[in-house]
């Protein structure tokens, strides 16, 4: 290199680049501020609809209670809440395409909306990490959702969620009862001293219904579409559910993919806090 | 229907950005490298290009419910929205010739640099406006690796073109940066 020359070697350059940290002033904040997604519910809205949402959990606990501690009506509700076996192993249903979900961030986030505590598992499977938490409210009751997923393969086969729901929902006439296949196998099972029910199975799309791609592939549709889909409930497919119910909760854990084992759902289950 | 069917087509659609927390999330985690990345590639003020990155957290929101990646390709996704809207306020304003540059922002050291000790002030100055002069692909490059921090991997992704064309433009880039550095401190 010439001696006379001042101009900076490219090592030097380089290193000028690497300590360059150009940062964005206050402004950015105040510009950004009043965009939509920083308009959010103000704390002391949500603080109101805390209050509410345990007024309404109160009443709910007390109209529960005084439903178990009648025989008749205990075992109406315990028929309501569990799985049932269809007639067949081939039905139609008309699909409601649900909406986005009302919120999703994390576990502390959708606890404060949804308003009851959102369990977590302290037990998890090598590989799985927490993914997200969702809360949605539904004109039948309302539910939480935390999702963890395996860091490797398709995420639709190695997901796990967790389902925690409002007892409310279960005491819709219209959605009273999980229905499984005719030939599933119902098996109770007991989760921390909770009676509860455990199925490997799940229906899918009967052959010839969706050649062109539906259940989980098919493109979203508008929240609120319906449409008839004819499934076909297939017990040897990865999916295995256990549910139970503790006082006005009702939870559900969800395994998807070939690594679970019955035992290991259920010790999912009970390590739920 | 089912439940766990339902459940699955819930996981798998619900984009992730859809809700205002998701993506209130996202825009912490990444609007200092959207900062960075179009300040590093506009000619402009970091006035103009705050305004820029507002822009694009705007048109972002907008097609929230398109975005089907996770939160890192969310940072990819953002740059391609900024990346158009700098090339369009190229053409609006006619920013891209070096009279322009000789109107470049006068911007508080603090904003430059956290360090102000560590570099010089000028030196940066005098950065800024090699690095406008550089060809649109030398640039955006030289700015994705430093600036915005990423790895040859990530930028040969984002740009799609092979990793040994970035290594080498790099290199060129540098080359050329110190080619057209003034020779005189003065000039500096």
């Amino acid at each position: 290199m010439n001696e006379h020359d001042k101009r900076p070697p490219e090592e030097q350059i380089e290193a000028l680049l690497e300590g360059w940290q150009p940062l964005p002033s206050a402004r950015l904040q105040q510009r950004v501020a009043d965009l939509p997604w920083n308009q959010r519910s103000k704390p002391m809205k949500r603080s109101r609809r805390m209050r509410w949402a345990g007024a309404m959990a109160a009443v709910l606990a007390l109209l529960i209670g005084v439903t178990l501690s009648v025989p008749s009506l205990r075992a109406t509700a315990a028929e309501l809440l569990g799985f049932a076996n269809e007639k067949s192993d081939t039905t139609e249903k008309t699909v409601t395409f649900v909406g986005p979900p009302a919120l999703q961030g994390s576990v502390a986030a959708v606890e404060a909306q949804a308003g009851f505590h959102v369990r977590e598992p302290t037990y998890l499977p090598s590989g799985f990490v927490f993914n997200k938490a969702m809360y949605s409210q539904y004109s039948d009751g309302k539910r939480s959702l935390v999702q963890y997923q395996s860091s490797g393969g398709q995420p639709a086969q190695r997901s796990m969620g967790i389902v925690i729901e409002a007892a409310q929902w279960r005491y819709d006439p219209h959605a009273k009862q999980i229905a499984v296949g005719a030939s599933a196998n119902i098996e109770n099972v007991s989760i921390n001293g909770f009676a509860g029910q455990y199925v490997k199975g799940m229906w899918v799309p009967a052959p010839g219904t969706c050649d062109q791609g539906c259940g989980i592939e098919k493109p979203t549709p508008a929240p609120g579409d319906t449409e008839n889909m004819r499934f076909q409930w297939n017990a040897d497919v990865s999916i295995y559910v256990v549910r139970w119910q503790e006082g006005d909760m009702v939870y559900q854990v969800l395994a998807s993919g070939d690594q679970f084992t019955k035992d290991e759902v259920l010790k999912i289950a009970q390590s739920l806090r | 229907m089912n439940d766990v069917h339902l459940l699955l087509r819930w996981w798998k659609r619900t984009p992730p950005l859809a809700t205002a927390d998701a993506f209130a999330a996202v825009y912490e985690q990444t609007h200092v490298r959207v900062f960075r990345y179009i300040y590093g590639l506009h000619n402009g003020s970091a006035t103009e290009a705050e305004d820029l990155v507002a822009e694009t957290f705007l048109r972002a929101w907008q097609a929230r419910h398109r975005f089907e990646g996770d939160d890192d390709a969310a940072l990819g996704w953002l740059l391609q929205i900024a990346r158009r809207l700098v090339i369009d306020a190229h053409r609006r304003q006619g920013h891209r010739n070096h009279a322009a540059l000789s109107a470049l922002p006068d911007v508080p050291a603090t904003q430059l640099m956290p360090d102000e000790h560590a570099v010089d002030r000028d030196q940066l100055r005098m950065l800024h406006e090699q690095l406008a002069r550089l060809p649109d692909e030398q640039r955006e490059i030289l700015v994705l690796r430093y600036l915005v921090g990423w790895q040859v991997q990530e930028i040969a992704a984002q740009l799609g073109t092979s990793d040994n064309n970035v290594s080498v433009q790099i290199r060129r880039s540098l080359a050329r940066l110190r080619r057209n550095w003034p020779h005189d401190e003065e000039d500096v």
